[in-house]
């Protein structure tokens, strides 16, 4: 059983600064466990979407394989001060 | 055992390799275009379908070979899966992102693969 906890856990192994943002939603409902995870890192600036959802990804790898569904928000810190209030 | 691959798994990892090598757009997803079986395949089917995409589909439903295999092909661990010409761009978190900013419409129309408006 995966839970918030171990998510933010997982991701503070490389998301440990004191900048970075990180917000979890456990949006569980009848068909399983469902996450809404959203980063702001500036480890993300000049990165990629798709890059920046595989480093997300790998982090959690073990996570994704046990859950039914996962959205992820892979933010530079100025998108999640922009962006975090519409989640 | 996961590390041992089956023979029909290999045949699934080949599989993905020649349909994504031959379809110019095609989206890996739970369901039909027409009738989605997950909320994350519905999005992509309506996002291609808002940008006019000319696509084929697999519905990975069908084949739980196919299903692993097109995860391990792309290095992304859900479904749907989104190629166009042999490039994977993302699932569906990727494919709201890119189609919000735009950037969606300009890659789809590069590669060919967009209804022409009549």
């Amino acid at each position: 059983m995966v839970s918030v906890e171990d998510i933010e856990k997982r991701l503070k192994l490389k998301f440990s600064s004191e900048d970075d943002k990180i917000k979890i939603i456990d949006e569980s409902g009848g068909c399983g466990a469902k996450f809404l995870v959203a980063i702001g890192s500036s480890q993300f600036d000049g990165v990629s979407l798709l890059e920046r959802h595989r480093i997300v990804n790998e982090l959690l790898k073990e996570e994704i394989s046990q859950i039914h569904a996962i959205t992820l928000k892979t933010w530079t810190l100025k998108q999640y001060e922009e962006k975090i209030n519409t989640i | 055992s996961k590390h041992v691959k089956s023979e029909s798994y290999k045949k699934a990892l080949e599989d993905v390799e020649t349909q994504v090598a031959e379809s110019p757009c095609i989206l890996y997803m739970k369901g039909i275009p027409e009738r989605p079986e997950c909320g994350f395949s519905n999005t992509a089917v309506r996002i291609l379908q808002a940008e006019g995409a000319v696509f084929t589909s697999y519905n990975v439903l069908k084949n739980n070979d196919m299903r692993e295999a097109v995860k391990e092909f792309g290095d992304w661990p859900t479904i749907p899966q989104l190629y166009v010409k042999g490039q994977f761009i993302g699932g569906a978190d990727i494919l709201m992102g890119l189609y919000k900013s735009g950037e969606l419409s300009k890659l789809l129309n590069e590669a060919g693969v967009v209804k022409k408006d009549e």
